[in-house]
């Protein structure tokens, strides 16, 4: 297996005049991340974190006003876009257009090595609307599809010339229960195939589940990134409490391998403890039970949990 | 080269699926209809009046639907996204935009052969026979307009939204159509630098010259050197035009 190329993202801000009104706005800052090769990396981030921004500096749609960014150790070109493969958040499809006419457009576009010849062409584009069920709708036009489907047609467009770098701007979005569970496995089987893959999305749980990494913005800038393994390998584990009192709650502050916790409201506090290791998060939890209080979960840490976001969301926690 | 081929097929199959392509198509062929009822009307000068009223509502239909697709052409592939995905792709936005505006002209040609063949139909029917060399060639020149002002969209789409190109294109179109009449008729009292800046800009975007009805109804006469200085005018304007449109668009941020 080939290594896939890695991304890297180096001091970058973006400053862009929005209107007379907003006049000058930063929305990237001093921006440094590194999308490992090989890796699946989730960017996460509130809205209007510069979480889209950052992906289209990335595909070179957006230049920095400062710092660079590069794929493979070169700065983003059209040799570059050629590894890349793009999902982003809402279809971005010529609805007049058929499916067909979407993936030939796309393949001459890209044109891959392996699909030079018509005939591949024809086998590649045939094949890929079948794994996204397009086959049978391979000739109505994309105004015509359900959301559900023009997502589907998005992944097949995203893929369909094996990139080596994956971008997806909420791959889940529009998709129903059905939609999701094949879109994990496709990004699943990319994520196994080696490629680098960076994952926006809200969806915590798919980002759990899907990723190696985890990057997050807040106000275009990196306030956290982690490796998967930095959280689970070392076998963090939480603990959520509700019904604390204020005596409780000064104990928690105090407390060793406390990671994140938070504030509730009127029953009391609630307070999800992160633990480095299995052995304090036992010792906390049977403190926790003999003092009587509300043990809500207790098991292995999630990469990310709400919890953490929002810690670094800047929102309702304590400091 | 491919892509460039790519891109233009693709806007040609946007622009040839375009809700405005039929309606614009049966007003071309309503208007050479209604050229036709006034020509019989008149007592004299049939072909005068045909070409006259029809060259009036092929000029403006055509130059309606050229800055309509010109406009459409960028601004909303912005609006609806697709220029993201295309650009994120190995395409360089040279040839993006070339592609675009090469697939506007493909679309503004098949609207006009279409047109022209309806055009010829009528004369048939009026015992015109075919078209004249010159009769041809005023079509030519209006195709060439439609290229121009089509390519006049396309720039002001590559830093406006569709509204504002909208507006802007049309407002130059109308420019183009009074700048010689104006610089003309100007007051004898005028400022001698304000009579050189006028006819400075009307020499430069003079739209008239690509009107040849006098020339094909035998009224006005213009040499083959006349005719390829008015080509290469046109050519050229478009040109520049793309030249600055693709300057302009290379360093665009696509943030929509």
């Amino acid at each position: 297996m080939s290594v896939a190329p890695g991304i890297k993202v180096e001091n970058v801000t973006k400053v862009v005049y929005s209107d007379v009104t907003k006049g000058r706005q930063t929305i990237v800052s001093d921006l440094s991340v590194t999308f490992s090769p090989g890796r699946s990396s989730a960017l996460l981030g509130h809205n209007g974190a510069g979480k889209t921004t950052t992906i289209k500096l990335i595909l070179g749609l957006v230049r920095p006003t400062r710092g660079k960014v590069s794929i493979d150790g070169q700065p983003v070109g059209v040799e570059q876009r050629r590894m890349i493969g793009y999902m982003p958040e809402v279809n971005r499809i010529p609805l007049v257009l058929t499916p067909t006419e979407v993936l030939e457009f796309h393949v001459a576009t890209y044109n891959p090595p392996k699909l030079r010849d018509a005939k591949a062409r024809k086998v590649a584009i045939e094949e890929a609307l079948r794994r996204v069920e397009l086959w049978e709708h391979r000739k109505k036009r994309v105004g015509k599809l359900s959301k559900g489907m023009a997502r589907r047609l998005a992944w097949a467009q995203a893929t369909i010339h094996d990139p080596s770098v994956l971008i997806l701007d909420e791959p889940m979005s529009g998709l129903d229960p059905t939609g999701r569970l094949a879109m994990r496995g496709w990004i699943s089987d990319f994520r196994a195939a080696g490629k680098t893959i960076v994952l926006c999305s809200h969806e915590l749980a798919t980002v759990g589940e899907l990723c190696d990494d985890v990057s997050i913005l807040r106000k275009g800038s990196l306030v956290y990134s982690s490796a998967h393994e930095e959280r689970t390998a070392s076998g963090a584990y939480r603990l959520s409490l509700s019904g604390l009192d204020e005596k409780a709650v000064a104990a928690l502050r105090d407390g060793a391998g406390l990671k994140a916790w938070m504030r509730g409201h009127q029953e009391g506090f609630t307070a999800h403890l992160v633990f480095a290791d299995y052995a304090s998060a036992a010792e906390w939890l049977q403190a926790a039970l003999q003092r009587g209080v509300v043990v809500t979960d207790f098991g292995p840490a999630p990469m990310i949990d709400e919890h953490v976001l929002l810690k670094f969301f800047g929102k309702e926690l304590e400091s | 080269m491919i892509s460039v081929f790519m891109v233009m097929r693709e806007s040609f199959l946007l622009l040839r699926r375009d809700k405005i392509f039929l309606p614009a198509v049966a007003a071309g062929v309503m208007i050479t209809i209604f050229a036709n009822i006034a020509s019989e009307w008149g007592i004299e000068e049939f072909r005068k009046i045909l070409f006259d009223v029809g060259a009036l509502g092929f000029h403006l239909t055509g130059c309606l639907v050229a800055i309509f697709w010109g406009t459409k052409t960028v601004s909303e592939a912005r609006a609806d996204g697709s220029l993201e995905i295309q650009l994120a792709a190995p395409i360089g936005r040279v040839s993006w935009l070339v592609g675009k505006y090469l697939g506007l002209v493909l679309a503004l040609i098949f609207f006009w052969l279409l047109v022209l063949v309806f055009w010829q139909c009528i004369m048939f029917a009026n015992d015109f026979g075919g078209m004249t060399q010159p009769q041809f060639m005023f079509f030519v020149f209006q195709l060439l307009e439609w290229s121009l002002v089509g390519a006049v969209a396309l720039f002001y789409s590559t830093f406006a939204g569709v509204t504002i190109a909208l507006f802007a294109t049309i407002s130059t179109w109308m420019a183009g159509l009074v700048s010689m009449p104006v610089a003309q008729n100007l007051p004898y009292g005028a400022k001698g630098w304000a009579v050189d800046v006028v006819q400075g800009l009307a020499r430069f975007w003079d739209l008239r010259q690509f009107n040849l009805s006098g020339f094909a109804t035998g009224v006005e006469k213009i040499g083959p050197g006349e005719l390829q200085v008015r080509g290469v005018y046109g050519i050229l304007l478009i040109l520049i035009i793309m030249t600055v449109s693709c300057i302009f668009f290379r360093r665009r941020d696509v943030l929509a």
